[in-house]
């Protein structure tokens, strides 16, 4: 392509920019002029939103070649920010109800609160004080760290969280091989499989609590938890080890593996994207069925937290237990894509290649 | 002539009179024209029996109101729906959420009574594990100390209220328990599991766990004459729209006269109560009833010791007496009252 027309290009795209930044300045001041604000509002937010993808599209490419990667990252880090501004001006021009949808700084505020006040009643706060566990262990040992966790209901849903994943995912990941390698389990176990997987996990919910002999310790909670993991990694690993190219177990057998060899350096690197792609889920829906049993079925925990102050009406207090979810959400999920990375380094080489061409 | 002339007089002088007393309240009375629509949110319990019975029977019709009636798990939803407009009037309990909304300012008021707690007899009692009970260590509130305490609804909720006025009898708080929120339905097969200790219990559950011998009575009667559930009115209601309300509430008080004594369970009462709540017949003739005060009296009293024991619980996001008499509108019910010449 010649200077030329790069250049024309380059000029093509700066006056779509500024035509469509026109539009959006101009669009936005009618309406405000107007005062049509109120009954338009959601058309507004969603003409507003096609205007900016407008403008981004058409910034990208006058952006230079060593400055693409932190354009990207603001357009990642700056559309949440515009989300959250945009909330505070509807709650501030009356649009939206601060006592319902209290604008993100009064959330922000909230959220603030509950980190840092321990409720006098319950002696509990979000994250608790972790910062004393040295001393209580060094005065009263486990029952010390104990009561100390008891403290928390971010501690108390973590907790259910990873004891459930870990117990489910173990026995799932075993069936799921068993059943990926084995025409006769898979044909024994599939049918049964499907309809129990279809169940809603929080349905199951009282007959856990009939099982255990504390019905309301962490028992069912952890168990139901399990039982959701349980089936996504037995469907995903079976799906994983089944689908291997033969091509790949060929190699395998050409170079003398057979049996645990095999498995070990053939069949479990070959499933492992999918087997990761079940944890993914497993670990997203054990959060959503905790948070879910938490809210209606226990005393401590982030769920149970939001939902109290729902019941209690502190909608802020509430929003902020929500924006925890989101947070432990996103933090769980990249623990996962962090050991995914350490387990598959391969994955990580392949994708940088990609990326590259 | 004279005479007959003087007599005409007194006549029309006293007819004249007798509609100055009492024909006013007759002709507020009349029914709107064209019929006004009302929505109503409610939580079904058999409190708010008194709508369900004007609903039923056409009392709302005859005073021109259309009410659109819509069942609603939770009183918290129908206070957010109250303060959005899209509903007008609440049958809501009062409880933590109902006055931390007042306190944070929101239009919405009380307008006429739920039912009140009877004076004795109440259905919902407090029920100790029998076991426990026969061995003697659970024997009065005092014993309930740090142990397992099932009250349906949560933190703030009525039920939990029921709770704190039990334990006050054995100088016991909710906090000195462990206090589990649990479903009335599923409170029985926990007694039976022995994974409780105690329970307040409302009917029909009370009496399942009675006549299975799980559980025995510790505590009955634990707020007689008490208001825990109201009509609740949005602001834009009653103060833009108080000729609806005031026939709306008219309707509930001619629907309580409708069921004192008696009458409580006749057969049009019966069929309303069953089409707004989920109950059996049997259960309704063998709960003991709470009371509809065919007056429709609303205390303020009773709603100053629900406030205080939310509050005292710290299920108040405000640390001061809050007053209900700021948000009890009781014009209402003298209006109906008058109306109904009582």
């Amino acid at each position: 392509m010649s200077r030329t027309q790069n250049e024309d290009r380059h000029t093509a795209h700066k006056a779509r920019l500024f035509r469509s930044l026109l539009v959006f300045a101009g669009l936005n001041l009618v309406v405000t002029l107007l005062g049509l604000w109120p009954a338009l509002w959601w058309a507004m937010a969603l003409g507003n939103f096609v205007l900016l993808v407008i403008m981004a599209e058409a910034a990208a490419p006058l952006v230079p070649g060593t400055r693409t990667h932190l354009y990207e990252q603001t357009l990642a880090v700056g559309f949440p920010v515009l989300l959250l501004l945009g909330w505070e001006l509807l709650v501030a021009g009356g649009i939206l109800s601060p006592d319902w949808f209290p604008p993100p700084t009064r959330i922000a505020r909230a959220l603030w609160e509950l980190s840092t006040e321990q409720n006098p009643f319950t002696d509990t706060s979000l994250f608790g004080r972790p910062w004393l566990l040295p001393e209580r262990v060094a005065a009263d040992g486990a029952a010390g760290a104990a009561a100390l966790a008891a403290e928390s209901h971010l501690f108390a849903t973590l907790m259910r969280v990873f004891l459930g994943f870990l117990i489910g995912t173990i026995p799932g990941l075993v069936l799921g091989v068993a059943m990926g390698l084995s025409r006769t389990i898979r044909t024994m176990i599939d049918a049964t499989l499907s309809a129990f997987y279809v169940l809603p996990k929080i349905a199951i919910f009282p007959i856990m609590m009939l099982v255990f002999p504390n019905p309301f310790g962490e028992g069912p909670k952890i168990a139901v938890v399990a039982i959701s993991a349980f089936f996504l990694v037995t469907i995903n690993t079976m799906v994983g080890v089944r689908d291997i190219e033969p091509v790949l177990l060929e190699a395998g057998r050409n170079y003398g593996a057979r049996g645990l060899r095999m498995f070990r350096h053939v069949v479990l690197p070959a499933a492992l994207p999918v087997i990761f792609g079940g944890l993914r889920l497993a670990l997203g829906t054990a959060l959503i069925v905790i948070i879910a049993i938490e809210f209606v079925r226990s005393q401590t925990g982030v769920g149970f937290l939001t939902f109290y102050y729902w019941e209690i009406l502190a909608p802020e207090k509430m929003y902020a237990g929500l924006v925890v979810v989101m947070m432990l959400g996103v933090g769980l999920t990249a623990g996962l894509t962090a050991l995914e990375r350490l387990v598959m380094p391969w994955r990580r080489d392949v994708k940088q290649k990609k990326g590259k061409r | 002539m004279n005479y007959n002339r003087l007599r005409i007089t007194a006549l029309v002088l006293s007819l004249l009179l007798f509609m100055v007393t009492f024909l006013p309240a007759q002709q507020y009375a009349e029914p709107l024209s064209p019929p006004e629509r009302v929505v109503v949110g409610y939580v079904p319990i058999m409190k708010f029996a008194t709508m369900y019975v004007a609903n039923s029977r056409g009392i709302f019709e005859k005073y021109g109101l259309d009410v659109e009636v819509q069942s609603v798990r939770s009183g918290t939803e129908i206070i957010a729906f109250l303060t959005q407009g899209r509903v007008d009037v609440g049958g809501i309990a009062i409880v933590a959420s109902t006055w931390n909304a007042w306190a944070r300012g929101m239009d919405i008021s009380v307008i006429a009574p739920g039912a009140l707690e009877p004076m004795e007899g109440s259905p919902t009692k407090m029920v100790v594990r029998t076991d426990l009970y026969d061995s003697g260590q659970i024997r009065s509130v005092a014993d309930l100390r740090g142990r397992r305490v099932a009250m349906a609804g949560g933190p703030g909720s009525g039920g939990e209220y029921l709770a704190a006025k039990a334990l006050e009898r054995g100088n016991l708080s909710i906090r000195d328990v462990q206090a589990l929120n649990i479903g009335n339905p599923d409170i029985p097969a926990a007694f039976a599991a022995r994974s409780l200790d105690a329970a307040i219990l409302g009917s029909p559950f009370a009496e399942q766990v009675l006549s299975a011998g799980t559980a025995v009575v510790l505590e009955e009667d634990l707020t007689p004459g008490v208001m825990t559930v109201a009509f609740v009115g949005s602001g834009n209601f009653v103060n833009q729209r108080p000729e609806v309300a005031r026939r709306f509430v008219l309707a509930l008080m001619e629907a309580a006269q409708l069921m004192q004594g008696d009458e409580y369970l006749s057969d049009a009462n019966l069929r309303a109560y069953l089409r707004h709540i989920n109950t059996t017949e049997d259960a309704l003739r063998t709960g003991a009833p709470v009371i509809y005060d065919p007056d429709q009296e609303i205390s303020l009293d009773g709603l100053r010791d629900v406030e205080q024991v939310h509050r005292r619980n710290g299920r108040t996001e405000y640390s001061q007496p809050f007053d209900p008499a700021q948000v009890t509108d009781l014009s209402f019910v003298r209006w109906a009252r008058s109306a109904m010449g009582r």
